[in-house]
């Protein structure tokens, strides 16, 4: 009030239509404004709402102008002197246009808002002592945010989003919170979010475009649901600082990402979108090691460390249980390692169904990139799911947890890797151990100890039902109905490994699931099942569909060796077979001499070699048309095949595994009318 | 007997042996679908044949012969139905079991699904006897297969073969005695079968001679003749009044169409033609004016078409023509008048003095036209010139009261 200037009005109710300059203003009635109000003073109001256009204009360097916090329609702030927007139990709300002038500064207390229904046109600076001061964009339409502006924090609550405009250049120094909607940002219309500050997404919220970063970002996912992440994560290795992932279904890596500070997990992150996409996530902080609040927090995929520390410590990767320690003579050429895990992943190479349900791969590089294959001795530390009953989780697949040890693969197999300790098992559901004197890197396993160089077994059958003109044909597996796990159907049942079985996708020429039995007598005695592929030229071959059928646990001797299939007759051979390391390079073929079969030519169809020309000789085949996998062919197996025609898909109706039921189903089943299998039960 | 059929058998082995090098992928067995010319919209029917070109075999015995649209027509497959005509096969249904079928979901929840598709599955006895026989080379009918809509909705005709052939179809044939180790009497073999195709010749929709002619009693009949249809539903005619002296057409009304008139169906799709009428007795029509008719087809899919215009005009019911011949004549002349439409008529004979000599005809009725009256001049008739009057009476036409000719004829004795 020191200007004699200044013109102070008290209102009992009053309409303001026209452009009106007013200095102070107290109004204990209401004010209509269908025009524009200026007001270059302090000014109190009583309503909660006030329209037309409001402009706090007041422009002196030694006072403060405060403003009261209503529903505005369209307000404006220019002048240099200071707007106090100090009401911290109500928001300042701009319905259809918020704007602020440059050279205007706003001081807005902690703990309240403004809040931009409209367009939002920011020139001026928020609190420029401060780091804190809401603008919340929260409009139920696209809004527009603009100007060259200073904002602390700035939100976006608005499901149809909002668009940068008029080439944007405002800064967000403290947080972006993009709690809902996209922010749409491009080149021409950009922002920058400043030195040190927070973005801070969920599921529901994003942004279109890369802002320009400043140094030190952190990224923070929270929220319900997994997200996938965008341009928020900068690409610039040097820019991420702390990556946080608090968001309840984690985070999928789109892109590889560096953190140099803080990587916090209480959640997944995933670094392999899809299969043919195999993003890294590094984290080049020497001191720290990535920190995990939550037992599924997890790396899936891979992490590498690129800076490893020398005092003696671990060093943690993927997990809190999968670590390197280095032994006394320190990593040696190591510069740079990589640990890559995929849980609940059985391990690709040969035999690796009798493992852990995890694949882990290391790699090491020195500080000329090359890669380094053989190490000083290290610890090897490991951890993987063991949830006994879960299936859809579990990855110990009912091994024996004491028997379990560290793995590597070589070209001639699996070999135990360094010492093993006996794993442990946690209620959080993870099991865990390490392996010291471990000397080397690459594709490592958790198996049974022993399995290392089981007996190989290799065997040739044919189906009759798929066989045509001289081989058996891959219908099932071309149409994509082979399925990745056997069903729990007989014969897939009979073997205990069933469920843990998961090859994805089918091999190549894969004709079906069978089940290859050993007996050490015909009735009784010992029984072993492993499940197995058979490919299109009578091979029997182990799940990666190309090596001989591995036996793992089975001790050398003499067995009858059987095989089942799911609408064939099953057949076992006639008198034992040794099976031990010198023959198993003999291949056992039951296609060519009945007699080697027990129940001889009639335990077998025969087919000619080449279709249904004649000539060309003979094969011999497992007999086709056991529907219901009860050992006989009969009125039953034909009963169901004539409710079945045209059925499609993976079904024992159908006999000649073309995929669907036919006459030609039936036929096979007709022509083997009354025929039993001999392999009892 | 059984020598026989082992001899018999021998020599097809042998056969078929020689034959082996050079007829390895010739067919076994043909079989052929002949699409009929659809004649309703919600039917289309297919005749099956099979025909053996092979000596390997000679009874059938069972198949699944399969039938799809292309993806790019829309089809409501749920409300397709397949069934043999009755009577049309050759197989003794007592032992063959004949299995229509529709399939557009899976046929069980969980199952796979490939295709769309209609067929049948025919499944046959156990034993060689009772197998239907198929001569060699000649041609047997398997049967009428009709493809029908359940809710009326017209059915496509651009049926083919599923494919690929070796997953949806299979035919097979019966084994006549053993063939060890291989095959056992009785076995069901399948057949290296050719799938012929004989899609609908869809000829063109040619529509003739559309005319209209005025019958009488305001009574137009229209007329057309079709040489060839396409999906003909039926026609549909549509009536405009052209007012006196204009080129405007009015009043535009559709006057009949195949669903309520019998006559205007189509024959659906034919190679032959036929000729159609239909009578616009319609009495609201006025003397003195024309009007016009447009002919319209409507196909299977309810689609229209345009095949032409024709106009005519409804006349006074008077007399328009009225001569003797010969004239002058010695004892008889022919009287020729033209009746526009019915009329009560009356004709008599005047001499020169105005009296009335004979009365040929008294307010008969008589319908439109054309007429020869004899006039024989009686005996007691002298010389001279009389004046025949012709009144005619309108029986239907209230813009004229009457109309008269007068023929002026020359007895000459």
């Amino acid at each position: 009030m020191r200007c004699c200037s200044v013109l102070m009005l008290v209102m009992l109710g009053a309409a303001i239509a026209v452009p009106a300059a007013i200095g102070q203003l107290r109004s204990d009635g209401v004010v209509y404004n269908y025009g524009r109000l200026v007001i270059k003073g302090n000014a109190q109001f009583r309503q909660d709402t006030l329209g037309g256009t409001v402009v706090y204009a007041w422009d002196r360097t030694d006072v403060n102008q405060y403003i009261p916090h209503l529903v505005y329609e369209d307000v404006r702030f220019t002048g240099r002197t200071r707007k106090m927007l100090l009401d911290s139990l109500r928001a300042l709300v701009a319905l259809r246009r918020l704007e602020t002038d440059t050279g205007t500064t706003l001081r807005l207390v902690r703990q309240s808002a403004i809040v931009a229904r409209g367009e939002a046109r920011h020139q001026g600076i928020i609190n420029p002592e401060f780091l804190f001061g809401r603008v919340v964009l929260q409009g139920e339409q696209a809004q527009g945010v603009s100007g060259r502006g200073l904002f602390r924090e700035l939100e976006l609550d608005n499901p149809a989003g909002a668009d940068v405009r008029e080439g944007g250049g405002f800064t967000v120094s403290t947080l972006l919170e993009l709690k809902r909607g996209i922010l749409r940002n491009d080149a021409q219309n950009n922002f920058r979010i400043g030195d040190s500050a927070w973005i801070l997404r969920t599921p529901e919220g994003g942004l279109a475009a890369a802002p320009e970063f400043g140094r030190g970002i952190g990224v923070r996912y929270v929220g319900t649901g997994q997200i996938r992440s965008g341009p928020e994560l900068p690409e610039d290795s040097t820019k991420l600082r702390a990556l946080v992932v608090e968001n309840s279904g984690g985070l999928v890596l789109e892109r590889s990402v560096t953190v140099s500070d803080s990587l916090v997990l209480a959640a997944p992150i995933w670094t392999e979108p899809d299969s043919s996409r195999r993003n890294v996530l590094t984290y080049s902080s020497e001191l720290g090691d990535p920190v995990f609040l939550h037992p599924d927090a997890e790396i899936i995929g891979t992490l590498r460390r690129t800076r490893l520390r020398n005092d003696g410590r671990p060093v943690v990767f993927n997990n809190p249980y999968t670590y390197l320690q280095p032994g006394s003579e320190g990593w040696g050429r190591l510069a740079q390692v990589s640990v890559r895990v995929l849980p609940r992943t059985q391990p690709w190479h040969p035999q690796g169904e009798r493992k852990v349900a995890r694949v882990l791969q290391i790699l090491g590089w020195d500080a000329t990139g090359a890669l380094v294959q053989q190490t000083p001795e290290l610890r090897i530390g490991y951890g993987w799911r063991h949830l006994p009953g879960d299936v859809s989780r579990d990855e110990t697949r009912g091994l024996p947890l004491p028997a379990l040890e560290l793995q590597r693969w070589t070209d001639e197999g699996w070999f135990t890797a360094g010492q093993s300790v006996a794993p442990q098992a946690e209620s959080s559901g993870w099991a865990y151990a390490y392996a010291d004197k471990v000397f080397g890197l690459g594709d490592f396993a958790i198996g049974v100890r022993g399995d290392a160089r089981a007996l190989e077994l290799r065997l040739v059958a044919l189906l009759e039902g798929p066989y045509r003109n001289g081989s058996m044909v891959d219908d099932l597996r071309q149409r994509g109905w082979i399925p990745e796990t056997p069903p729990d159907i007989y014969p897939y049942n009979l073997d205990p490994m069933r469920p843990y079985i998961r090859v994805s996708p089918i091999p190549d020429s894969v004709v079906d699931w069978v089940v290859v039995e050993l007996r050490t007598l015909l009735s009784g005695g010992e029984r072993y099942y492993r499940t197995a592929f058979l490919l299109r030229d009578g091979r029997i071959v182990d799940l990666d569909g190309k090596t001989p059928l591995m036996l793992p646990g089975v001790q050398s001797g003499s067995y009858y060796v059987a095989i089942h299939h799911r609408n064939h007759l099953a057949i076992i051979t006639a008198e034992p077979v040794r099976i031990s390391p010198e023959t198993q390079q003999q291949i056992l073929a039951m296609t060519q001499d009945p007699s080697r079969i027990l129940g001889g030519a009639g335990a077998l169809r025969a087919l000619r070699r080449n279709g249904n020309g004649n000539g060309g000789g003979t094969v011999w085949a497992m007999i086709g048309g056991d529907v219901n996998g009860d050992g006989q062919v009969d009125e039953a197996d034909l009963e169901l095949l004539r409710r079945w025609q045209q059925l499609e898909g993976y079904d024992n109706a159908d006999v000649d595994l073309s995929g669907i039921v036919t006459t030609r189903d039936f036929n096979v089943t007709w022509n083997n009318r009354g025929k039993r299998s001999v392999v009892g039960r | 007997m059984k020598a026989i059929r082992t001899v018999g058998i021998g020599v097809l082995w042998w056969s078929t042996v020689l034959l082996h090098g050079t007829m390895a992928q010739q067919p076994e067995a043909i079989v052929t679908a002949v699409i009929l010319p659809q004649q309703v919209p919600d039917t289309l029917e297919l005749e099956l044949f099979v025909q053996r070109p092979s000596l390997r075999w000679e009874r059938w015995i069972n198949g699944t012969l399969c039938f799809t649209l292309p993806d790019t027509l829309p089809i409501q497959w749920q409300r397709l139905g397949v069934r043999l005509v009755p009577g049309t096969t050759v197989l003794d249904t007592s032992v063959y079991r004949i299995e229509p079928f529709v399939v557009w979901e899976p046929i069980r929840p969980g199952a796979a699904f490939t295709r769309p598709r209609v067929g049948l599955t025919v499944l046959g006895p156990e034993s060689f006897q009772q197998a239907q026989l198929v001569p060699w080379d000649t041609l047997i009918r398997l049967g009428r297969v009709q493809i029908f809509s359940l809710d009326g909705s017209p059915v496509l005709y651009q049926w083919s073969w599923a494919q690929p052939l070796s997953y949806y179809q299979a035919f097979a044939f019966k084994q006549l005695a053993d063939e060890l180790p291989w095959e056992r009497a009785d076995d069901n073999l399948e057949l290296r079968t050719e799938y012929r195709l004989q899609p609908m010749r869809v000829p063109a929709q040619a529509i003739v001679n559309f005319r209209a002619v005025y019958v009488g009693d305001r009574t137009v009949a229209l007329r057309w003749e079709s040489r060839s249809e396409a999906f003909n539903r039926g026609f549909t005619l549509v009536r405009w009044w052209k007012p006196f002296n204009t080129e405007e057409l009015r009043d535009s009304a559709m006057i009949a169409d195949w669903q309520s008139v019998a006559a205007l169906r189509g024959l659906g799709t034919s190679d032959t033609g036929r000729a159609y009428e239909f009578l616009d007795a319609d009495r609201s029509k006025l003397r003195g004016e024309e009007y016009c008719y447009d002919l319209w087809s409507t196909d299977f899919l309810g689609q229209s078409r345009y095949h032409g215009r024709v106009c005519v005009a409804v006349p006074h019911s008077v007399i328009s023509f009225a001569q003797v011949e010969p004239n002058p004549f010695s004892d008889r002349t022919t009287l020729r008048y033209v009746l526009e439409d019915r009329v009560l008529l009356s004709i008599k004979v005047y001499d020169l003095k105005g009296k009335e000599v004979q009365t040929l005809m008294e307010r008969r009725e008589m319908p439109r036209g054309s007429y020869t009256l004899e006039w024989r001049t009686p005996a007691y008739a002298s010389q001279g010139l009389y004046d025949i009057v012709l009144i005619a009476y309108p029986v239907d036409d209230p813009t004229v009261e009457l109309s008269r000719a007068v023929v002026k004829a020359q007895l000459v004795r």
